[in-house]
């Protein structure tokens, strides 16, 4: 062993003590919170300069139209009209049910406030599934507040840091969302697997009242999303005469690799209890 | 040209040039089906310059870009930090030995470094956050293996050219 060597190896020992140190602080409290805020703005270039491929050719997209263009214009346009249709019915529909919620005392139901948020596009640690957004503290992010994108719940924010926060997918292994089936209302567990578009439903005995093709919403259990939300699709049913609970695939209704733009909600719900 | 003749000078923008490099390739979107097979850039360009120049790079230098990188994939302060020291102090300390491998030798080398450090990130990360380990998870340290000779050749490029001289 020469100088060199013995220098390298008490200096890896130190640095040993003092990562693992680190990591137990990080992982135990939210002291190291303001560091990782204050660091952002040394990360920020390196996700700007991440995310300039995808909007080069979206840019350049943009400047050399092509039929494609024009077909999804097509297609926006008569999406944009079935929707309008849908709204005017949408709104009867509303006074309505304020109109019963009044009869019944009930408490009446307020539109959840949104903001709008791009994903910025980064490869985040692959044994996660998490993404990170354009909107942070400044915008009153908040911890847990859900994530959605037009056709489904995409998670909950797990980090918030100034101009962007990290969110965790449904998909994540450790993420578990209240839902009901929008059929029945029977009430259950959306569970991630670390797979790309897949979920699991794992607590339904084995004679519940579930099918191929039902959409699962959120219920509003638990408090942390406003019910109603779509979050999956019943897939693939697997009864095992053995087993105690059915073994269900679903199938997320966001489709999460090509969502641009997410949702932040505010339940007013919630706020107004608060 | 006129950098090769002052000698030295290449340090302040190669190596941490290659690095920050290196950390842009990591944090690059990759679609979801190499989502494990990205090559674990830091390491392979930590490695290399380790070996050429361990005087000046070293479990420092690996432990301050490990940092960046946990910043940046906002994962556990000191992960990666403690993961890339390791492949630091294995590169200084065998220095001389590695030099004298054949690229093919190096390569075999790299891919236990990789698979030790996707063991030990991915043990955390079962500890932290429950995620099961699955064989596909050290698909990486396959594909680390299999570029390093590319990286490797790119950065003797790069250091001949910036006039840096490998280190005893």
């Amino acid at each position: 062993m020469n100088l060199l060597q013995i220098g390298t190896l008490y200096r890896f020992l130190f640095l040993i003590l003092l990562s693992v140190g680190l990591m137990i602080i990080d992982h135990r409290s939210d002291n190291l919170r303001a560091v990782r805020s204050l660091a952002s703005l040394i990360t920020l270039p390196f996700y700007a300069v991440g995310d300039l491929p995808g909007n080069v050719v979206t840019k350049l997209r943009s400047y050399y139209p092509d039929d494609s263009v024009y077909r999804e214009l097509e297609e926006l346009r008569k999406k944009q009209l079935k929707l309008e249709s849908h709204l005017q019915r949408y709104d009867a529909l509303v006074a309505e049910n304020s109109r019963l919620s009044r009869l019944l005392a009930a408490a009446r139901r307020s539109e959840d406030q949104v903001i709008l948020a791009s994903i910025v596009n980064a490869g985040l640690e692959p044994f996660s599934h998490r993404i990170i957004i354009n909107r942070g503290a400044e915008s009153d992010v908040f911890i847990g507040q859900p994530v959605i994108a037009p056709d489904g719940v995409l998670g909950q924010v797990s980090e918030v840091d100034l101009n962007q926060s990290v969110v965790t997918l449904v998909t994540d292994r450790s993420h578990g969302i209240p839902v009901q089936v929008q059929r029945n209302g029977l009430r259950t567990i959306v569970q991630g697997q670390g797979a790309a578009d897949e979920v699991g439903v794992p607590y339904l005995p084995r004679l519940a009242d579930i099918r191929k093709g039902d959409i699962l919403v959120t219920s509003g259990m638990g408090g942390r999303f406003p019910a109603g939300y779509k979050v999956a699709e019943v897939v693939e049913i697997i009864t095992d005469a053995n087993a105690a609970f059915l073994s269900i695939n679903a199938r997320t209704t966001a489709r999460i690799d090509f969502v641009k733009q997410v949702l932040l909600v505010w339940d007013n719900e919630r706020l107004a209890s608060e | 040209m006129i950098s090769r003749r002052s000698s030295g000078t290449g340090y302040r923008w190669v190596v941490p040039g290659s690095l920050a490099i290196a950390i842009l390739l990591t944090v690059l979107p990759y679609p979801d089906w190499m989502r494990f097979a990205v090559p674990n850039w830091v390491t392979l360009v930590l490695f290399y310059w380790c070996i050429a120049t361990p005087k000046k790079v070293g479990v420092g230098t690996g432990w301050i870009t490990g940092i960046l990188v946990d910043l940046l994939l906002h994962t556990l302060f000191g992960l990666h930090a403690v993961t890339k020291a390791f492949v630091a102090m294995i590169a200084v300390t065998a220095h001389r030995r590695l030099r004298m491998y054949h690229l093919w030798q190096q390569c075999i080398i790299v891919f236990i470094i990789s698979a030790v450090e996707i063991s030990f990130v991915n043990w955390v990360f079962h500890l932290t956050n429950d995620v099961a380990m699955r064989l596909i998870f050290w698909q990486s340290a396959l594909t680390s293996a299999l570029v390093w000779p590319v990286v490797y050749t790119i950065l003797r490029y790069a250091r001949q050219q910036s006039g840096i001289t490998e280190s005893r």
